[in-house]
């Protein structure tokens, strides 16, 4: 079942910033710092970009001394291709503009 | 907040939030990027968050109903328009959540910023408080109520003309500004009284 959802600027942001190389990853703080988000904005966009298959996310395999392993985040080949397709000459949070993907 | 965190988000999730919390130097910066995490965690539980919501307003109309019954001095009629007055908040509190029930976050401090107005009446209204005069409800009750009357009809007809979000946040600018004066007035109403 397919369930299409308008996107905030947010996440149309966040979106636009991963996709400028797919392949990298990042972690939240970088989003956040690049973007402007707060992490209260941030996570939720995060999450529901993962629950939708638009977003993958690992844990990095090397442990900095004293300090936790980061979670990354980059785009899958459908988040690519959803944020390939938002039109760049339209202006963020327009409505018609939606989110798909699997429910 | 980290308990908040992961008593509230999935295991994983609340792990990825509070390690990246882990590698910021800035204390404050810190701080606030687990204050929002935690805010994000409380948000996405919906069914705490109803059940606060739910208590909140319990809450509030319960201390409201307390004034009112003990209202020195109020005749019937001064009753009946406060509890008009009361009636028509709450009804433009339900309004407001369902106008701006796509923006969760809007949603609660819209909310939140209601229930703070009605228990700083209710904390103004002893015996010999500013609303035991007549005066004083028509004073702030009633601008109070058309404001917030107005912003649910202004929102209404923004939201069916342009749902953005700019004006969505203008909208609700203006009715914290409503619910700020109506804090300001019963303050200075209780220092003149």
């Amino acid at each position: 079942m397919s369930r299409r959802t308008a996107l905030s600027p947010q996440t149309i942001a966040v979106l636009r910033l991963l996709a400028e190389d797919p392949s990298v990853w990042w972690h939240g703080y970088d989003i956040a710092r690049r973007i402007g988000l707060k992490s209260g904005t941030l996570y939720p966009i995060l999450i529901r970009l993962a629950e939708r298959g638009l977003l993958e996310a690992r844990w990095e395999e090397e442990q900095p001394a004293g300090r936790p392993r980061r979670h990354a985040y980059r785009l899958t080949d459908d988040g690519a291709r959803q944020a390939a397709a938002i039109p760049a000459e339209q202006p963020e949070g327009k409505r018609g503009l939606a989110l798909g993907g699997a429910a | 907040m980290r308990w908040l965190i992961r008593i509230l988000s999935s295991p994983e999730w609340a792990e990825a939030m509070t390690a990246e919390a882990d590698h910021i130097l800035d204390g404050p910066a810190r701080r606030r990027w687990l204050s929002g995490a935690a805010r994000s965690a409380v948000a996405r539980n919906a069914l705490l968050l109803r059940l606060g919501l739910l208590i909140g307003v319990g809450v509030a109309g319960l201390l409201v109903s307390q004034a009112l019954w003990n209202l020195p001095g109020a005749g019937d009629g001064v009753r009946f328009l406060l509890a008009l007055a009361n009636i028509v908040l709450v009804t433009s509190v339900a309004g407001f959540l369902w106008l701006t029930r796509p923006a969760g976050g809007a949603r609660r401090w819209t909310v939140s910023g209601f229930i703070a107005a009605i228990v700083a009446g209710c904390v103004a209204m002893p015996s010999e408080g500013p609303l035991s005069e007549f005066t004083w409800v028509t004073k702030i009750t009633l601008p109070l109520m058309m404001a917030s009357v107005g912003a649910v009809v202004a929102v209404a007809l923004a939201r069916m003309a342009s749902p953005d979000h700019v004006t969505r946040a203008t909208m609700l600018t203006w009715m914290w500004a409503a619910v700020l004066t109506f804090v300001l007035g019963i303050a200075s109403g209780a220092g003149a009284a």
